[in-house]
């Protein structure tokens, strides 16, 4: 057995995923540190989402996706049979790409998982809202209209909800499967800025095609290449010193595109 | 104008033509019932019992059979539709089983309604002794409108946007949760829709009831479980057939249009909360 280091917040070892009997992601062995950030990043198709989608059981409907080898949340086997895996999403949230607000009030969709987890709270509900909604600094702008439907807000404020939405619930480790790509500049800056305030208290793994951003927030980095981990490693060094030339090229290339 | 433009025009004019005639039959038949039925309503025809074999009076109690037997058959084939439904798009893994199931109800929805009304009256009137009663017919609408039912939940279950689903169990909520706070609710529209559908189609049947559930006269509002009930559609039946009392075949026609107009109803209804549907899963 491999000993656990006790920062690692999520690890796989010798792990693959298969769709269909189709290898998608293969030899995968990398931790994540507690209340750091790592980015995933790749080119497109390269598995970035599956992978994430993967560390909270999120594929489990789907048919013919297949894991094999160990994936550990806590310390734990999330693969493992008699996992309790509604326990496993609770403790680990999701942000997805397109801000997903239900057609309810904004406090309602704030409050959503609350009410079917933890009913007995009902007289605390408000309180928890407002402090939702002061960490992902959304209060000053939904004070006044809690009781409006969230479609009124706009798509970056949308996606600090759904953020809300799941920290309620009290994560301690996020999944953001690219939260920015469907926002404007300053939008997505906000949710920037939320992210390096959110990791004094959660382990967060950001997905991101946007390598100027993962050069911003994210302490580690993951470079996804042909179904495999390229180099991993930390985000300064990958892109001042990587080992290997495609991960030069992807990075660094690619940065300078952005930037040009 | 070369062959192939003619032949173009050809077929699209022949096309249109075939359109024409069964748009045209359809307004036909809407406006003879309209034409033939109105002048027989009035405040009287709808609030008053029939009398002298239907010839004259109103047609009160056969509208109110007819109500009992479309809410009774609904009220039973919800719950097993829903379930049903809610089983194959929740719980069902294997994609070999659902297809099938999903083939054996289309199927089920095209089965002749005379087959459900015999092997219902077998089954409910004879086997558990209900009889030719109000009970009987309900239950043989019941299980005829179920694949409609059914069929339309599926449907606006599985329309909904997958990013709910998603968000829902990023939450961590059991499958019964997820049911209950996202896919019922998200998904009401179509439901209402499907019940629509399904009430409009056990207004519209006489067939499997004819025999089963009704007797023309003698009797009105049902008393015990297992008494007949008056219908529309078998008031209709019979006072056509006495096409020698012109003013039996007027009191049809009252209650052709009254039945039409019912179904009408029922079916804007559901067009109404399908497009508010199609409204909130592109939002």
């Amino acid at each position: 057995m491999n000993k656990i280091s006790p920062l690692a917040a999520m690890e796989m070892q010798g792990a693959s995923i298969s769709y269909n009997g189709k290898p998608v992601l293969e030899g995968l062995d990398f931790l994540i540190s507690e209340k750091k950030v790592t980015g995933i990043v790749g080119p497109s198709g390269s598995g970035k989402s599956t992978l994430l989608r993967t560390l909270c059981r999120m594929n489990d409907r789907v048919p013919g996706f297949h894991v094999q080898g160990r994936i550990r949340v806590g310390g734990k086997d999330i693969y493992e049979k008699g996992m309790d895996v509604y326990h496993l999403r609770r403790k680990v949230g999701m942000v997805f790409q397109s801000p997903c607000v239900f057609p309810k009030s904004i406090f309602e969709n704030v409050v959503f998982a609350l009410k079917r987890l933890r009913p007995h709270l009902k007289n605390e509900f408000a309180h928890i809202a407002e402090q939702a909604f002061r960490e992902v600094f959304l209060w000053e702008e939904v004070k006044d209209r809690l009781h409006k439907p969230a479609s009124i807000l706009s798509l970056g404020q949308q996606q600090r909800l759904a953020i809300a939405r799941s920290l309620v619930i009290q994560p301690e480790i996020l999944l953001m499967d690219e939260p920015t790509s469907s926002l404007d500049p300053e939008s997505s800056e906000a949710i920037e800025e939320l992210i390096a305030e959110l990791k004094t208290r959660h382990t967060i793994a950001l997905v991101t095609h946007n390598l100027s951003q993962a050069k911003r927030v994210a302490d580690d980095l993951i470079f996804l290449r042909q179904g495999r981990i390229w180099e991993s490693g930390p985000t300064a060094r990958m892109f001042e010193n990587p080992s290997r030339p495609e991960t030069r090229d992807y990075l660094i290339r690619r940065t300078d595109l952005e930037f040009a | 104008m070369s062959q192939e433009e003619l032949l173009e025009k050809f077929v699209r004019g022949f096309l249109g033509i075939l359109s024409l005639l069964a748009i045209s039959l359809l307004l036909l038949i809407l406006g003879a019932v309209f034409w033939q039925g109105a002048p027989a309503i009035d405040w009287e025809f709808l609030t008053q019992a029939s009398s002298d074999f239907g010839a004259s009076g109103g047609i009160l109690y056969q509208t109110a059979g007819t109500l009992i037997l479309m809410t009774g058959a609904v009220a039973v084939a919800l719950p097993v539709a829903l379930g049903t439904a809610l089983f194959q798009t929740e719980y069902l893994k294997s994609d070999r089983l659902k297809k099938i199931s999903r083939n054996l109800f289309y199927s089920l929805n095209g089965m002749p309604t005379i087959l459900f009304g015999l092997v219902g009256y077998m089954v409910f009137g004879v086997y558990l002794e209900a009889g030719v009663s109000w009970l009987t017919g309900t239950l043989i609408l019941a299980v005829m409108i179920l694949p409609t039912l059914q069929v339309s939940f599926q449907q606006a279950v599985e329309a909904l946007p997958e990013k709910y689903r998603d968000a829902g169990m990023a939450l961590g909520l059991s499958p019964v949760a997820m049911t209950c706070s996202i896919i019922i609710p998200q998904s009401l529209f179509g439901i209402i829709t499907g019940v629509l559908l399904g009430l409009a189609r056990a207004a519209g049947e006489t067939a499997a009831i004819m025999f089963t559930a009704t007797t023309f006269s003698g009797v009105l509002l049902p008393r015990t479980w297992t008494d007949p009930v008056p219908t529309l559609q078998t008031h209709i039946l019979v006072l056509a057939q006495e096409a020698l009392n012109p003013k039996a075949v007027a009191q049809a026609w009252g209650a052709g249009l009254v039945l039409l107009s019912l179904t009408f109803i029922l079916i804007a209804g559901a067009l109404f909360c399908r497009s508010r549907m199609r409204m909130e899963s592109e939002r």
